[in-house]
């Protein structure tokens, strides 16, 4: 009996069975029920509420300097101890976290806007677009990210604005590559061309067909973008071409912490918790987020 | 009335070879074929992988720019990208892979409502709940049920994907749907259910079916003309009854004598020996000739015309 009913074509009952319908959970929904993303979503708000509200709390400001306290300890009066100059260390992190977010923000800005339209553009149009569009992107690889800030510190004073120009300039060239070779290759599935055989035009096809289908590689490349962004601000402030003294960023402080790492570790330990934390942060949410929007993701039930 | 017809539809593709890309080579992957269809007719169109079924399916609905030749839609001829709304509205396609033909990031609902959307002919003027009420038709014919409508593709089976699949070229209310080897990529039982539906819309809708496939049997059951294809070219065509019971080009009588479905490569029994040209050189005599057991040297020579005999059309020499 059995397999004379497996045989029947399109029998109703197999059609009429299908009842038992739970509403599907949203990409929010699914983001909710990750708890390592609510972690690093938590941390980043934190991280952003202690970057604005942080410095109030506190009598000092992040140039407030006391000689008389100068290496101190953490204490009541200092939370996070005092550096060699005597200024408090709690006040400079969380300034310097104002400076290293918007970096690090700025950095995912330009990856998502510039990034993303310039590789889709050169993957979806091929040929000889896609020849000199990626041709370009080479020719700024070559170039050291140094040397653009070194030039622009020649015509801008040192400072966040020409982070922020130098960012601009190399920060989207990995994503575009990365775009682009997805789009390559999405450009040959069938559902592409099917679209096509509905009428679906061009830039529909690439922004409702093709990029949703990259959502994974673009969010992972982001969430290593970020954390990059943030050391090479350290790096910049580093050797002198970031922010200035004695405004501090979390590469700053962490740079002055190496120096007396020996004797007071405290000065190097609070920066790079910072850092740390902020980039455990970062992945854990862009790690949630990715699995929240494929629609293959586990569902739990 | 034809719904299609195609007078010497040519499709060459130009591929570089080489370091520098240096040598350019040309496929000849159509090479003047006719065909037409009437309606509520299915055309089934046999031949061996890489023989240009599916680039002549593909040509057709204007996917693939053509080389050469006329295309007639619905008494229009086709002449470039400004025609393809009065294309798509005619001819739909249902895809040879369910798996990949699905959009992984769409509902089912999205892909059904995506052609609604996006063609001024199909449906713009529709209100959104004149739309929602059209797919949740579709659904129903296609043996599928609404909620089943939220669903991603990756949550059904190959047989139902490709139902969805039948769904989506179905919303446009198409008079012809192109199916490139539908039903290969299912098992045996499935394949049986998607043949049952597309009859069944063939039967309540009267709609067209060209049925590209390399199974014969199937294409003998479904289809009530053939057109044998070898190497971008129509070997052998007529109505199936006669193509089956008095295949006149040697090729047909073999693969009829084979009576399996065909896999790239293989030998098509002891008569058919020899090597399948390549579609990249350039062939002045019979495309068969290399294979045929009844070569004289005409066949190398010139390329044999389609001409008609009975009810058939076969393009051999010794016929």
């Amino acid at each position: 009996m059995r397999a004379v009913d497996d045989f029947l074509p399109l029998a109703p009952t197999a059609v009429a069975t299908e009842t038992a319908y739970r509403p599907r959970p949203n990409a929010w929904q699914r983001l909710k029920e990750n708890k390592l993303a609510l972690v690093g979503l938590f941390i980043i708000i934190c991280m952003l509420l202690l970057a604005i509200v942080g410095p109030w709390l506190s009598p000092y400001t992040y140039a407030d300097q006391n000689l008389a306290q100068a290496n101190q300890g953490p204490s009541s009066e200092h939370w996070f101890g005092t550096d060699t100059l005597g200024r408090d260390l709690y006040v400079r992190v969380v300034y310097g976290a104002r400076i290293s977010l918007a970096v690090g923000f700025v950095a995912a800005a330009i990856n998502l806007v510039i990034g993303v339209i310039y590789g889709s553009v050169a993957g979806f149009f091929g040929g000889k677009v896609d020849r000199l569009m990626m041709g370009f992107v080479d020719i700024l690889y070559g170039i050291p990210l140094l040397l653009y800030v070194i030039l622009l510190m020649v015509v801008l004073s040192p400072g966040l604005t020409s982070i922020f120009i130098a960012l601009g300039i190399a920060y989207w060239l990995t994503m575009a590559r990365i775009v682009r070779s997805q789009i390559v290759t999405l450009k040959n599935e069938e559902y592409v061309l099917a679209a096509r055989s509905m009428g679906v035009p061009a830039w529909r096809i690439l922004f409702r067909h093709m990029l949703p289908n990259c959502v994974g590689p673009i969010i992972i490349t982001m969430t290593l973008a970020i954390p990059e962004a943030i050391f090479t601000e350290a790096f910049l402030s580093f050797i002198g071409l970031g922010v200035n003294a004695p405004m501090a960023s979390w590469g700053v402080l962490a740079a002055e912490g190496i120096n007396s790492m020996r004797s007071y570790p405290f000065q190097l330990i609070a920066p790079a918790l910072a850092i740390g934390i902020t980039m455990l942060g970062f992945t854990f949410f862009g790690d949630g987020l990715r699995n929240a929007l494929d629609p293959k993701g586990e569902v739990k039930r | 009335m034809n719904i299609w017809e195609t007078e010497n539809l040519t499709k060459h593709f130009t591929v570089r070879r080489g370091l520098l890309k240096q040598h350019q080579q040309v496929v000849h992957a159509l090479n003047g074929v006719s065909l037409h269809q009437g309606v509520g007719e299915t055309l089934g169109l046999v031949g061996e992988s890489g023989c240009g079924k599916s680039t002549f399916g593909r040509t057709l609905m204007g996917l693939y720019p053509k080389t050469a030749g006329r295309v007639l839609v619905a008494g229009r001829e086709i002449t470039g990208p400004a025609d393809t709304d009065h294309v798509l509205s005619h001819i739909q396609m249902v895809f040879q892979d369910p798996y990949a033909s699905l959009n992984p990031r769409m509902t089912v609902r999205q892909s059904l409502l995506e052609p609604l959307t996006v063609r001024a002919t199909t449906g713009t003027s529709l209100s959104e709940t004149a739309k929602q009420a059209k797919v949740d038709d579709i659904l129903e014919q296609v043996g599928l049920s609404k909620a089943q409508g939220e669903r991603y593709p990756h949550e059904f089976s190959g047989g139902q994907r490709q139902r969805i699949g039948i769904g989506r070229a179905l919303i446009s209310s198409p008079q012809c749907i192109i199916c490139d080897e539908p039903i290969s990529a299912l098992d045996v039982s499935i394949q049986v259910q998607i043949v049952s539906l597309l009859e069944r819309l063939q039967a309540e809708q009267g709609i067209s079916y060209v049925f590209i496939s390399h199974d014969l049997n199937m294409v003998r059951y479904v289809s009530q003309r053939i057109a044998v294809m070898y190497l971008g070219g129509v070997v052998e065509e007529g109505p199936t009854q006669a193509v089956y019971e008095t295949p006149l080009h040697p090729y047909t009588q073999a693969l009829i004598k084979l009576n399996a479905p065909l896999a790239p490569h293989m030998t098509i029994g002891p008569v058919l020996t020899g090597e399948v040209p390549s579609p990249l050189a350039d062939l002045w005599g019979c495309p068969f000739a290399s294979r045929c057991p009844e070569k004289i040297a005409q066949c190398e020579e010139a390329k044999p015309p389609l001409v008609v005999r009975g009810e058939q059309k076969v393009a051999c020499w010794r016929r």
